[in-house]
């Protein structure tokens, strides 16, 4: 992997001493977050190998990765018992003690079986917290009395989700060592930048799926209850559940059988697990054995047909307030992987804005709020839909001279006032499109400052023989897993960079999520900002009056109850963001934490626009009769609809644009 | 003083030359003989030059035509060779080296190495497509050829001045004729930009129905209504040559296509693929209904579903049928136009 990586990746490091030490501390802490797990001999005994990256580049001779592997297995086996013993004695609240979280490979610091089962009783305290009501009609008090009245039956639950973490380790999918080595393999990567990684071969397809618009499925989704059972959340109507006319909503999942007719251990499974092991490429069918809510016990053989992805549709909406807006929500930038000219995210835009204009709408937002990125193709065809012509982007690779990315089609869909709604979720493909669309002055940007992701990642197979001229090849299989590799960093068209300091829009609003540590500069092995020296020509539209819309948002903000609120929560929020090194499992403590939670949930749970003050919100004309024809569609469109009218983003988006028109026409009343 | 005749020549790729009448002389020993010995090779440029103009405007071979553009070029090379290789004339060298320049870059123009002329990294950065990058990499080289032949001419001032000799104008048949074919073809040039940029365009509106890519079709569509417009708008600034307006009118005609195709036929089309769309989803959502919870509503809205897609069938047939027939008929009728206008007005 590391030749793979020193190959390609953007800037790839040499490993020295001191960077061996690190990826080999780091994964012990990746094994052992909390120092429940091993002792501190255990962590001397390691450290002997900490250089071992650089002496030789196969582990095996190393004998780190061995030693940790053997020692781990009965150390979690340990940590079982230890666990089983926690149901037994009480955990005493009312004792004065804190929990360190980590104690920051602080070899002196004295690990032992005894510390270890110690450590074990307080982590068990800690996550019992959870489990505390937050009821605003009681005082917390009283809460707490109820909790301790509930307290051995709530710790049962803890110790059996504990026990099944460990579980989960030791019996992987995958295998034990296969799973460990691939958290060390991460580790290796994330030292190059945060956005390489690693991946196990099912990983690979369920990370491509989430990123496309069809894919084989059994259509149907699962979750897991507090009993540990797992139950069918929902049939994908028309999929391979819906049509064997066996299988329902809430059904208990007793078995799952796999062609070679292995169960899948389904005991302590997560659902990411789960929905990866289903999701492989290699699985076509299953038979499912369920418990129905009469009881009675069903089985049933499901072979994958394509359906689409719910997540990655989109709908238009029409926003009747001052002004007809039309709304499109962009979840993420996907497409199909497999082809070349492919038909993805920016076709179906394409098509929406097409059904909105049949409604003459006088505006356009178009939101990309927790909007990740994805296929960078898509958001340059998106971009083109606004842009007329010209470069879009600088996309540089190593030791390769930068080149231009262009717009592909010349011409427009839209040219009317364009809003383009981000937040600090926003990365990487969706900044791109605000870079680019603020940089020729074709949409105003509203919302917060966005990710700061400005690089590129393939996939490629972790195999030191692959090349290929056309990188994004991931047809051919590796067994030996592959990286998602940054290989490239992407530039505006005025040679800056958004890496780490992201897009800032042209009007900020108040954001709960701007309190969070989140962003690429949290990442300590971000890749730097800086420019790029290229000739780039370009065709900008007249500048937007930017002071002015700025000024009437802000007078509205600050008036308006629910920003206010946001911002009066600053302090409170960024001390619960804030990881703290150690907490206290003190009773008063502990009532004080949750009275803070409660206020901040409520507080939350009251950002509401009056429903006299909400938008009209409805889908286009055009669909309409699609959604009444689909019951499942409705429900969804309701709850859709719903959250548009209550979205206080969206509001004052759609007065920006209603600003926007009014001082254009001012501006041309002026001239005549 | 002796008196030296000059032809002005005038070629299809905008280069001008002075032409002296030829006297055949290896040695030098006076100015007029050193500057006849340049003519003589340009005789034979512009012979080989009108040779390929003739067959481009009259010959419908392509195999004669790329005979003639291949002999002009070796003649072009080896006039460049000979005149490299004359000295200096009493230590100065300032025509000869201008000559040599100018048939250098004439070379390069007649095999379009334009890499050798201009930046076309530069170039390419600045244009949208390989099209415009050519157009563009063609219009600075011209500027480049235009600035040779400035420099040409004037250091034949210079040197007839040095050396007291007159200078007059006249012209023989061929560069009278090179001339005439200069002006046809400079005319023919500029309806031609306007009617190959819009034929470009669709091109690229066609393929992007072919991928049934709606993005691309609404994008390409709205360009070509655009571009068509303007191309119109600067076709009324046009006038005939020599009263005739046969190509300006035949390229109307197809700006006048375009944009119908662009503002009122292609709507047809996309809107066939939004309506195959709807009419999947419905189909997929009225068949995975159990029977006994379908509506009548919902049966009335799968019958309307079916019924908007067969008609958005039938509209988009007969709407392709149309566009390719008139396309058709109008792109036979311009390339006849085009040869009937080379044939009646290149000598």
């Amino acid at each position: 992997m590391l030749v793979v990586l020193k190959k390609n990746h953007y800037q790839p490091h040499d490993i020295d001493n001191d960077l061996s030490r690190k990826i080999c501390r780091n994964y012990i802490n990746a094994l052992d977050p909390y120092d429940l797990i091993f002792t501190s001999n255990d962590k001397k005994e390691f450290a002997k190998f900490n250089t071992c990256l650089v002496k030789k580049d196969n582990l095996a001779y190393c004998g780190f990765l061995s030693s940790v592997f053997a020692t781990y297995r009965v150390r979690l086996s340990q940590a079982d018992s230890i666990i089983n013993l926690l149901s037994k004695i009480s955990l005493e609240y009312n004792k004065k003690e804190d929990f360190i979280f980590n104690f920051q490979d602080t070899l002196s610091k004295k690990l032992d079986k005894s510390s270890l089962r110690d450590r074990w009783r307080k982590y068990i305290k800690y996550q019992m917290l959870d489990y505390v009501d937050v009821q605003n009609d009681i005082d917390s008090e009283r809460n707490f009395k109820s909790f301790l009245d509930q307290e051995s039956e709530l710790r049962e639950k803890v110790i059996l989700k504990e026990k099944c973490r460990i579980k989960r380790i030791l019996n992987h999918p995958s295998g034990f060592e296969s799973f460990l080595t691939s958290i060390f393999l991460n580790e290796i990567a994330v030292i190059y930048d945060p956005h390489t990684m690693f991946f196990l071969p099912d990983e690979k397809d369920n990370f491509e799926i989430s990123l496309s618009k069809k894919a084989k499925s059994f259509g149907l989704a699962f979750s897991d209850d507090e009993d540990g059972e797992i139950r069918i959340e929902n049939l994908v109507p028309g999929g391979p559940a819906w049509k064997s006319n066996i299988l329902n909503g809430g059904d208990i999942i007793l078995e799952i059988r796999k062609p070679d007719n292995t169960l899948v251990d389904i005991s302590c499974i997560d659902m990411y697990t789960l929905h990866t092991i289903l999701q492989s490429a290699e699985l076509n069918t299953i038979e499912l054995k369920v418990r129905k809510n009469n009881g009675q016990i069903k089985t049933v053989k499901l072979y994958k047909e394509e359906l689409f992805i719910e997540e990655n549709k989109i709908s238009s909406f029409i926003l009747d307030g001052e002004i007809k807006i039309g709304y499109i929500n962009l979840p993420g930038f996907y497409t199909n992987w497999e082809q070349e000219y492919t038909l993805g995210c920016a076709n179906d835009v394409a098509k929406e804005i097409l059904k909105l204009k049949k409604e003459q709408i006088e505006g356009l937002i178009l939101d990309v709020r927790n909007n990740g990125g994805g296929s960078v193709a898509e958001a340059m065809d998106l971009a083109g839909i606004f842009i007329d012509s010209g470069p879009l982007s600088v996309y540089k690779e190593k030791n390769v001279k930068p080149r231009l990315i262009k717009d592909i089609n010349r011409g427009t869909i839209y040219d009317g006032p364009l809003v383009l709604l981000v937040n600090k979720l926003s990365a990487s493909a969706s900044e791109f499109l605000a870079a680019v669309l603020q940089d020729y002055n074709r949409a105003i940007i509203v919302g917060s400052t966005t990710y700061g992701k400005a690089t590129g990642q393939v996939i490629i197979p972790n195999d030191t023989s692959y090349t290929s001229n056309s990188i994004n090849q991931t047809e051919n299989t590796s067994a030996q897993g592959y990286l998602k590799i940054t290989n490239s960093k992407f530039y505006r068209v005025n040679q800056k960079s958004f890496q780490k300091t992201g897009v800032i829009p042209d009007v900020v609003l108040p954001d709960i999520l701007d309190y969070y540590n989140v962003g690429e500069a949290s990442n300590l092995y971000a890749l730097k900002n800086d420019t790029i020296i290229k000739k780039v020509y370009y065709n900008a539209l007249p500048s937007f009056p930017i002071d002015e819309l700025q000024k009437l948002s802000a007078k509205r903000t600050e008036l308006n109850t629910n920003f206010k609120m946001i911002k009066s929560l600053e302090e409170t929020f960024k001390r619960f963001t804030t990881s703290p090194e150690k907490i206290s499992l003190y009773r008063d403590s502990l009532i004080n934490r949750i009275e803070e939670s409660g206020y901040l949930f409520q507080a939350i749970e009251g950002l509401n626009i009056p429903i006299s003050d909400r938008l009209i919100v409805k889908s286009n004309d055009f669909d309409r009769d699609l959604i009444e024809i689909d019951q499942n569609k409705m429900e969804i469109n309701k709850k859709i609809i719903e959250d548009i009218s209550n979205d206080i983003y969206i509001v004052e988006c759609l007065k920006i644009l209603n600003d926007l028109i009014t001082i254009k026409q001012e501006n041309g009343d002026e001239k005549n | 003083m002796r008196k030296i005749n000059l032809v002005w020549i005038t070629l299809f790729v905008v280069f001008s030359l002075i032409n002296v009448s030829p006297i055949c002389a290896q040695k030098f020993s006076n100015p007029v003989s050193y500057m006849e010995y340049i003519s003589m090779e340009h005789e034979l440029i512009s012979k080989n030059m009108w040779d390929y103009i003739k067959a481009s405007a009259h010959s419908k071979r392509m195999s004669k035509i790329d005979k003639k553009r291949k002999e002009l070029i070796s003649t072009t090379a080896i006039a460049k060779r000979k005149i490299e290789r004359m000295p200096d004339y009493e230590g100065y060298s300032d025509l000869r080296d201008s000559v040599v320049s100018y048939l250098g870059l004439s070379y390069l123009m007649l095999t379009e190495d334009y890499a050798e002329i201009v930046d076309l990294e530069e170039i390419a950065e600045q244009s949208y497509d390989l099209m415009e990058a050519y157009l563009l990499a063609k219009e600075r080289a011209n500027e480049k050829m235009d600035q040779a032949s400035l420099m040409v001419n004037n250091e034949q001032k210079k040197f007839a001045e040095k050396y007291d000799i007159n200078l007059i104008d006249s012209q023989n048949k061929i560069a009278q004729n090179l001339e005439k074919a200069g002006e046809v073809i400079t005319y023919y040039n500029k309806v031609y930009l306007i009617f190959f940029k819009s034929y470009k365009q669709e091109a690229y509106l066609m393929d992007a129905l072919t991928r049934a890519d709606v993005n691309g079709i609404e994008q390409n569509r709205s360009t070509l209504l655009k571009d068509s417009d303007e191309g119109n708008k600067k076709l009324i600034e046009i006038k005939g040559y020599a009263g005739d307006i046969s190509i300006k009118r035949s390229c109307q005609q197809l700006l006048n296509f375009y944009k119908t195709e662009a503002s009122t036929k292609t709507p047809i089309l996309t809107d066939f693929y939004l309506k195959k769309e709807k009419f999947e989803k419905i189909s997929t959502a009225f068949e995975a209904k159990r029977n006994s919870e379908k509506t009548q509503d919902d049966v009335d809205n799968f019958n309307k579903a079916v019924s908007d897609y067969n008609n958005a069938i039938k509209s988009y047939n007969r709407t392709n049928d149309e566009l390719n027939n008139m396309r058709n008929n109008l792109l036979e009728n311009w390339n006849k136009t085009v040869n009937a206008f080379m044939d009646k007005h290149v000598p």
